[in-house]
């Protein structure tokens, strides 16, 4: 038992201590990039977990927050020159706020009523922003998207020279969800979310308010996912409304929490590890002229763990440590006669 | 006014006797095994590019195809299911549909994807020579292929009732739809039921796939919108219910027809996405369901 | 007991479904710290009944009034959280999550602090012998315990009043015996009141206070268990129904 603690605390530890490293191991920019994307995955998914995993309210649509957290900060950064740390939250409680709103009417139904509203919301938002040059008076630029303006790189601008603060952004940020999730798992709120995942009515019956409770990790969800939007929008110095607003996103940020294991803490990171880099290697393999085959890879891979290992991969690696806990305990009791 | 409003009117109503047939498929699949199925839509793509194929390839018109469609969908829904979605239902501990969404979502993707890859994103349709035939009534211009289509989706919809009422699957259906455990009771082998119900809703969307390819646009990402039309359509017609299907369908069609005369043709899947909201924040239960 | 208070009181409750009485005028009256047993053939709209009480459904006419408050049509967690818990028929454990944490959830409703509730959860599940299996997966046990984690969990909600509908069906002759034996010893214990929907004759007599009887959704008599038994109108109403020829297995 203490043994198994152990191991699990150090492999935290080590993984950590290499996570924090990284960027002075391998110093070449693109591979920064490269793994704070894989990390923003994970971010992404984090959030995303907190909804689906933790919940069972499955959102097919999720990256929709990051559009319009990444629109908010971006757009408050042009007019007003306000840093984007402040237009992160911002867009982080303007987005919390649209999720209560459309959870209002379609958490009152059974899961895939909610997971097909999600992803209608998208489109309409895709549609909205993509066929406006201005919204609300403001030149959101359509299809054309948003340059992120430059200015002098500083950590309040969150505009750098290099690529490692930018590193360092996202795995903290990453980090801080993790516990978020770690933490509301062990908690009354995570035990009401996992009531309502299992069983609604039942749920209901025991004093939980279903839909209050829904709406509640449906802000949280949808403001930490406006939080990714922004970080990614500074990142790439650009608010693309096909790629934040685009399906793909949304199906991916969905994917790897599932694949990696609903509902676990380290699920949607394990997913992310596996799954981004596959992405890239369906693109060195493929080409980018065919397009969608790493979706193709991950549509396949996603279904058949929602067959075989539902508990996704992190559930494959517990059954394999207590499989071989048994392995010992009966080598042991062979021993001792 | 009204002249100008019959012939919206009118293409609404027939596309609609369409989206009923698409719809009543998911309809089955709700009502006998409570399961969500998120490639509804997905499904249709892949009839529509096979009947494409099928007339581009080999030359076989759709109304020939359409059975060859048919069948080839049954398939892929009845091995779907056995395979995989009732593995799901048998090893699952509490019947709360989360996995099978999941594995449907999964299946849309791939089957969004893998079109996309194979078949490249531009468009595709089925044109015949008997694609743009029309005949005129008064001012009121109907097009064959879509009047065509919606006779063959009344008759397919009246044959889908009389087996469901008359034959001994279709009443296996209903029994196991209404009280699973009696009819467990009675020897219904409730995985061969789910099996055929889920086959029969998918040949539903070959035979509505290649009926509507000649006048229908496919591309892959096309599902989705069928997918969330179906899904209102029985939000409000009620699961299970056949005229509900048809009629909410219609009404589905005759709003976005004439919707589509005030604005942008882009903004009908936010007109669709209006009317879902609106129809879960007013009528959960729909016009004809039962509760 | 004189003046026994009325902690549940159902006034001319009727729950009509599009053209249909599932329930129809339905008045009755349940005093504190007794066993009311509700029985009647199949259909009867004894289930109906409770889902009205507990909030899941509207009733269509009349009130439900709790520890002297109208709780009609109330959503069922604020119903849950005045002191009024329910068990499903068709019984709906937290599948994935274990004993512990479900009976936990039920004991969430009274506390904000996990420490209490895995106290509390641990309390109840030593009442309902349970204690065993408290780290199991619930949605691996036997239709039994499942049962058993059903009630367990609604009792960790502290209501005054827990209507239990068919707690006893699926169980053998001893494993009734067992949960009527932990029933008994829970009135003793909490003092709670009881509303039991029941088919298996010889519990509901041996375990209610008083019986309604309930049939086509219309409340067709009331009263001592003995004298039910004996009521004209209910032996008709059960003679009509095959299953109830071999009422006691």
């Amino acid at each position: 038992m203490i043994m198994k603690i152990i191991r699990k605390q150090t492999l935290l530890i080590l993984g950590s201590l290499l996570l924090i490293a990284l960027p002075y191991i391998f110093k070449s920019p693109y591979l920064v990039q490269t793994f704070s994307i894989i990390i923003f995955y994970a971010y992404m998914g984090c959030c995303w977990n907190i909804l689906g995993g933790l919940a069972g309210q499955i959102s097919m649509g999720n990256s929709v927050y990051a559009g319009i957290g990444a629109y908010a900060s971006t757009l408050l950064f042009i007019y007003t020159e306000i840093s984007p740390w402040i237009g992160m939250l911002l867009g982080g409680l303007i987005s919390g706020m649209i999720s209560i709103l459309i959870g209002l009417p379609t958490f009152r139904l059974r899961g895939t009523y909610y997971t097909l509203s999600t992803i209608a919301f998208l489109t309409v938002v895709r549609i909205i922003i993509l066929a406006n040059r201005t919204l609300f008076g403001l030149e959101t630029r359509g299809a054309q998207g948003l340059l992120v303006p430059m200015r002098e790189s500083s950590l309040g601008t969150m505009q750098f020279m290099s690529k490692i603060p930018f590193y360092y952004i996202i795995l903290i940020m990453t980090i801080l969800v993790s516990l978020l999730t770690y933490y509301l798992k062990h908690s009354k709120t995570g035990y009401y979310f996992a009531a309502i995942k299992a069983n609604q009515d039942a749920a209901a019956s025991l004093g939980i308010n279903v839909t209050g409770y829904k709406l509640i990790c449906s802000f949280i969800s949808a403001f930490l996912t406006a939080l990714g939007g922004t970080y990614y929008a500074q990142l790439t110095m650009y608010v693309d409304p096909s790629t934040l607003l685009g399906n793909p996103i949304s199906q991916q940020i969905a994917i790897m929490p599932i694949v990696g294991g609903m509902g676990t803490v380290l699920g949607p990171i394990v997913g992310a590890v596996i799954l981004v880099p596959l992405q890239e290697i369906a693109r060195t393999m493929f080409g980018d002229a065919v397009q969608g085959t790493h979706l193709v890879i991950y549509g396949l891979i996603m279904m058949i763990i929602v067959v075989y290992a539902p508990g996704g991969i992190v559930s494959l690696f517990k059954k394999s440590i207590s499989s071989s806990k048994r392995v010992v305990a009966k080598t042991e009791v062979i021993q001792n006669g | 006014m009204l002249i100008q409003l019959s012939q919206p009117l009118l293409s609404g109503f027939l596309m609609g006797g369409i989206y009923g047939l698409i719809a009543f498929g998911l309809s089955l699949v709700f009502g006998v095994m409570r399961v969500s199925n998120y490639a509804h839509g997905d499904l249709l793509m892949i009839a529509m590019y096979l009947a494409a194929y099928l007339w581009n390839v080999f030359g076989i018109q759709p109304y020939i195809s359409i059975i060859i469609v048919g069948v080839i969908l049954f398939a892929i829904g009845f091995l779907l299911q056995k395979t995989a979605i009732n593995t799901i239902l048998k090893s699952d501990k509490s019947r709360e549909p989360i996995r099978v969404l999941l594995f449907t979502a999964g299946l849309s993707i791939f089957l969004q994807n893998i079109a996309l890859m194979i078949m490249g994103g531009s468009p595709q349709s089925v044109t015949t020579n008997f694609s743009t035939t029309t005949t005129q009534l008064r001012s009121l211009i109907i097009s064959y292929p879509r009047l065509l289509a919606f006779i063959f989706s009344i008759l397919i919809t009246m044959g889908l009732w009389i087996f469901i009422q008359k034959t001994d699957t279709g009443r296996a259906m209903r029994a196991v739809s209404q009280d699973r455990q009696t009819a467990l009771l009675m020897g219904i082998n409730e995985y061969k039921t789910y099996s055929l119900a889920f086959g029969i809703g998918a040949g539903l969307l070959g035979l509505a796939g290649a009926m509507i390819s000649p006048f229908m646009y496919v591309f892959p990402t096309m599902g989705s919108g069928y997918t969330l039309r179906s899904y209102v359509i029985v939000a409000l017609g009620g699961i299970g219910s056949i005229p509900g299907a048809l009629i909410g369908g219609i009404l589905i069609g005759i709003i976005e027809s004439l919707s589509a005369q005030v604005m942008l043709a882009s903004y009908s899947e936010v007109v669709v996405f209006i009317i879902f909201i609106l129809v879960l924040a007013i009528k959960p239960t729909g016009m004809f369901g039962k509760e | 007991m004189a003046n026994p208070k009325v902690v549940l009181k159902l006034r001319g409750v009727t729950k009509n479904f599009g053209g249909v009485s599932a329930v129809n005028n339905v008045s009755l009256e349940l005093f504190e710290g007794e066993v009311f047993g509700l029985i009647g053939p199949n259909g009867a709209g004894k289930t109906t009944l409770f889902n009205v009480i507990a909030g899941f459904y509207k009733p269509t006419q009349g009130k439900v009034i709790f520890n002297g408050r109208d709780i009609s049509g109330k959503p069922p967690y604020k119903i849950c959280k005045l002191g009024l818990g329910r068990t499903f028929q068709i019984v709906k454990p937290f599948g994935d999550l274990t004993v512990l944490e479900n009976v936990m959830i039920g004991a969430l409703n009274r506390t904000q602090n996990m420490k209490v509730a895995r106290e509390k959860a641990n309390e109840i599940l030593d009442i309902t012998r349970l204690a065993d299996k408290r780290d199991k997966v619930a949605g691996c046990l036997n239709i039994v315990d499942r049962k058993q984690i059903e009630i367990a969990r609604a009792l960790a909600t502290k209501p005054d009043v827990l209507l239990l509908d068919e707690v006893m069906a699926g169980l053998n002759p001893s494993e009734s015996a067992e949960v009527v034996e932990m029933i008994q010893h829970l009135r003793k214990v909490t003092g709670i009141s009881l509303l039991l929907i029941e088919h298996v004759m010889s519990v509901v007599m041996k375990l209610s206070d008083r019986v309604c009887v309930l049939d086509h959704g219309e409340l067709i008599a009331q009263g001592k268990p003995t004298e039910i038994a004996q009521d004209e109108r209910v032996i008709k109403s059960y003679l009509g129904d095959r299953y109830y020829a071999n009422t006691d297995k």
